[in-house]
């Protein structure tokens, strides 16, 4: 397998000569144990960021066609005219969620030294524009909260934030079954990363039943799901990643 | 250094593909190079079994390394990761609790980039990392150095002295 590099037979040397001198009794070499873990040498499949996005992908899209069924697609998009809040509001929650997930899943490979991209932090901040637009009306304008009072009502809250989390739930028991075949080396910050993503993708799946466009309702139960989502990562996630 | 990395990646993707005979001898330089990280950070009749654990882990995530990426840098997280467990397991009986933080050890880093001297080479502008290879690894003189790359002189000079400058910026920050 080596037999291309041009270091090869210079490498092989200096081997056979470590060979020799592990023959001899170098401290903290075993020959028995590396033997066995040899013996038990099988060809490997690489672990690629790519296919546990894709699995991400794949069960958010799942779950939106569950949400469609089961809860109907709001009348905007069956009319194939949406809303912009509605088109920004998912563009957001996909963009936090597949940068979120694309930096969990990354770190299934591990690594020391080198800078990891942290796309999902611009993200995060591209979404904060709705829980800081729904504190901005609720400080300055007191009339929006009045015609708004319907869309904060819990009983209706309550279901786009159990079926967010329904969907996230079933989006980061994926992910994390997936990172298991990995080595993720700080489980708490991978921990946060699926529980933020999840989050992100399960509200995006709900998303296209809910037909709110209310910037408080937005910045409120979404903001809750997410935060929710990304909490219960971080208790629940690193407990099953340990390696 | 960087040949070294070099000769393990290839090692390791041969190892993948199920060659035995490079397993092995990936897993003998592994065991040596783990014998020194380890030898830093805890006590000598610890080490033996603490480097067989990295190396049993190295062997269960053998599927986790990126043939694109350097080798040291993936066999060092793994090592920290098996030592701060170590760690936890040692202070766990006298309930002294290890924090989060010492994933991101800064002396465990600079080690690692001391090791992977062409991971930052590969975060310079081409032209300087071109020079600096040519010049400070491979022994070139700036005249030779200057006909091998089209660049002048002083300029090779140039590209030296800010390629060094930011390679050490960028050790400080990691």
């Amino acid at each position: 397998m080596l037999s291309g590099h041009p270091d090869a037979a210079e490498f092989e040397r200096e081997l056979m000569m470590q060979d020799d001198a592990s023959a001899l009794g170098r401290p903290g070499v075993d020959r028995f144990d590396i033997d066995a873990l040899v013996d038990d040498l099988v060809p490997v499949r690489r672990l690629r960021m790519r296919d546990g996005l894709a699995i991400a992908l794949a069960t958010m899209a799942l779950c939106a066609l569950a949400i469609a069924f089961s809860l109907g697609v709001r009348g905007d998009l069956a009319n194939g005219a949406p809303n912009w809040m509605f088109i920004l509001r998912s563009a957001t929650l996909l963009m936090l969620g597949i940068t979120a997930a694309a930096a969990a899943l990354s770190s299934a490979t591990p690594s020391v030294g080198g800078a990891r991209q942290a796309f999902w932090k611009w993200s995060l901040g591209f979404a904060a524009i709705f829980p800081l637009g729904a504190a901005f009306v609720w400080v300055s304008d007191f009339r929006a909260i009045e015609g708004a009072r319907s869309a904060l009502d819990p009983a209706y809250g309550m279901q786009c934030l159990q079926m967010s989390t329904l969907c996230a739930a079933f989006v980061g028991t994926a992910m994390t079954l997936w990172m298991k075949r990995g080595a993720p080396v700080s489980p708490t910050r991978t921990g946060w990363l699926v529980g933020l993503a999840s989050g992100s993708l399960g509200a995006a799946a709900y998303s296209i039943a809910c037909s709110e466009n209310v910037v408080m309702y937005i910045g409120t139960w979404y903001t809750l799901t997410i935060a929710g989502c990304a909490i219960a990562g971080r208790l629940i996630v690193p407990q099953v990643l340990r390696w | 250094m960087a040949s070294q990395d070099d000769m393990l990646r290839q090692l390791m993707l041969a190892a993948q593909a199920g060659d035995r005979q490079a397993y092995a001898r990936l897993l003998r330089e592994c065991q040596i190079w783990l014998s020194r990280y380890f030898a830093r950070r805890i006590p000598p009749s610890q080490i033996d079994d603490l480097v067989q654990e990295t190396l049993i882990s190295v062997h269960r995530k053998r599927a986790t390394y990126d043939g694109e990426r350097a080798f040291l840098p993936w066999l060092a997280a793994i090592g920290r990761y098996r030592w701060i467990d170590h760690l936890r397991k040692v202070y766990r009986a006298s309930e002294t609790g290890l924090d989060e933080a010492l994933h991101a050890a800064p002396q465990d880093d600079t080690v690692i980039d001391g090791l992977s001297v062409d991971a930052l080479l590969q975060q310079l502008p081409a032209r300087q990392a071109e020079v600096i290879r040519l010049v400070k690894i491979a022994g070139y003189s700036i005249t030779e150095a200057a006909e091998r790359t089209g660049q002048s002189e002083s300029l090779v000079k140039v590209n030296i002295h800010r390629g060094i400058r930011k390679m050490s910026a960028l050790i400080e920050k990691v």
